[in-house]
């Protein structure tokens, strides 16, 4: 994905306005993707800046998502009211240009919410910008978006498939691992109350929400997104570490927006069930690290995050087994 | 053999001479990240060194422990099997505690099992406790920084 690279896809993209690629960097600090920064000026001498987000080799990479679907899924959601996305542009579907499957959109000049929290503004009402941003794509009527995209046929059944991660873990790996058995087994015990499916984003943080002066926020990173329990995303966010956390201080508080918002009960949406979300809501990552330790243990090589995870691994130990320690003895749940 | 100095602390001074020597001479950004991530990594492999062995071989003892004690109280076929395959070994090279210690997680994850579904209170408090264990020995040996935190992607 460098700068000759870019300049031959535009060539073959856009043969008729004679672009010129400027510049290409690498942004680092990407846990997944490769991505980089890339300034175009037109033959018209207009200027456009663009990110590209690339599969890395997979020996270097620990973290599998689809570039494909993510491609389907932005196509999908670009025009949606609800919220806003930076336009996807291209597609390297094969990777002929730019050496791996790349989706390139456009890049806005803007600051993450993340960044902007740590400018130390007012904590309410950050919270309810950013629950409301939340609550806003997972309004999204499904109806909106297209239907080739992928759906459950039942919230059961799109649970089940989430709890199936950790049999398949449990499974697949070349040692037993009794914390996740043990976490397992609470939550088949634990079963919450239905909530309507909606539009689930898989890594919702701050850090991937963008600001800029007089623009509705931009929501990015849609790699993990799919259509699902949007109690996946409010379980997700706990294990987020970078402060201010904008839920832990008082997550009553929190969720009260939320549940505004989105019309839920307090049933459906409360800290007991959030924390259980966070169970299902992040072992897809856990399911790509072990994955990645039995690759390395076997003698393959997954760049510097596959060892660089093991500290991740424990702090995920961690967090499921003190939360499933808290859960209730009740009859298990079948499949 | 030479045990002075140990195996923790000359990865410990291979950590020091990285960041102190090689770490200025970056300029790479991205490389940057990419050999604090290491540092850290060999960091983990200090901890892990210095206790690895020592910790599994007192988790499988345990582990056994409550394997038989679920098997006794329960005569689950499943326990007792898993128990059985569970063997002890005398050996202390690194790659026969390690699959001795998977042997015995596996007799005690099935044990753990048997014990919830019967709701046998005092077991399941025994069984929880081991977890506790295990989890708290995990993080002495991976005391590295979490990585959790940034974004995925």
């Amino acid at each position: 994905m460098d700068q000759e690279k870019f300049q031959a896809f535009l060539d073959a993209v856009e043969p008729d306005r004679g672009g010129t690629v400027l510049s290409a960097a690498p942004i680092p600090g990407g846990y997944s993707r490769d991505t980089v920064r890339a300034e175009v000026e037109w033959a018209d001498g207009t200027r456009e800046s663009f990110v590209l987000r690339g599969d890395p080799p997979e020996d270097m990479s620990v973290f599998r998502s689809d570039r494909d679907r993510e491609w389907a899924l932005l196509q999908a959601i670009k025009d949606l009211d609800e919220f806003r996305i930076p336009r996807p542009r291209w597609y390297d579907a094969t990777g002929e240009y730019l050496g791996c499957k790349c989706i390139v959109s456009e890049a806005i000049e803007s600051t993450s919410m993340q960044k902007y929290l740590d400018g130390g503004p007012d904590f309410d009402q950050s919270r309810e910008d950013f629950v409301s941003i939340i609550a806003a794509a997972h309004a999204t009527p499904l109806d909106k978006i297209d239907p080739g995209i992928e759906r459950p046929t039942s919230w059961r059944e799109h649970l089940e498939e989430v709890i199936a991660i950790y049999d398949r873990i449990l499974e697949s790996l070349g040692e037993p691992d009794p914390i996740l058995a043990y976490t397992l087994k609470k939550i088949r015990m634990n079963i919450p109350p239905e909530v309507p499916l909606a539009l689930v984003h898989g890594d919702l943080q701050p850090g991937n929400f963008l600001l800029s002066e007089g623009v509705e926020p931009h929501i990015i990173d849609w790699e993990f997104a799919k259509i699902g329990d949007p109690r996946l995303d409010l379980g997700y966010y706990l294990q987020i570490p970078m402060p201010p956390h904008l839920y832990y201080p008082d997550p009553e508080a929190f969720l009260a927006i939320y549940r505004d918002r989105t019309g839920l009960t307090e049933e459906q949406v409360n800290p007991d069930v959030v924390e259980y979300f966070l169970l299902l809501g992040t072992i897809h990552l856990m399911e790509d690290i072990l994955r990645g330790f039995e690759d390395l243990h076997q003698g393959e090589h997954r760049g510097v995050m596959g060892p660089f995870l093991l500290p991740a691994a424990a702090h995920f130990h961690d967090l499921y087994l003190n939360i499933a320690l808290k859960l209730p003895y009740a009859t298990e749940a079948s499949p | 053999m030479i045990t002075r100095p140990s195996t923790p602390r000359i990865l410990d001074a291979v950590c020091e001479q990285l960041l102190r020597d090689v770490m200025p001479g970056i300029s790479d950004p991205a490389a940057q990240i990419r050999l604090h991530m290491l540092i850290a990594t060999l960091n983990s492999a200090a901890n892990a060194s210095a206790a690895e062995i020592s910790l599994m071989k007192q988790e499988v003892a345990l582990y056994r422990a409550f394997a038989e004690d679920v098997a006794a109280a329960t005569g689950d076929t499943a326990v007792a099997q898993a128990l059985a395959a569970a063997e002890p070994s005398d050996s202390l090279l690194l790659a026969d505690v390690a699959a001795e210690y998977a042997r015995a997680g596996r007799a005690f994850t099935a044990a753990m099992d048997v014990a919830m579904d019967q709701r046998a209170g005092e077991l399941i408090e025994r069984g929880e406790a081991l977890l506790r264990l295990r989890l708290e020995n995990e993080r002495t040996i991976l005391s590295g920084s979490s990585t959790i935190g940034r974004s995925a992607s």
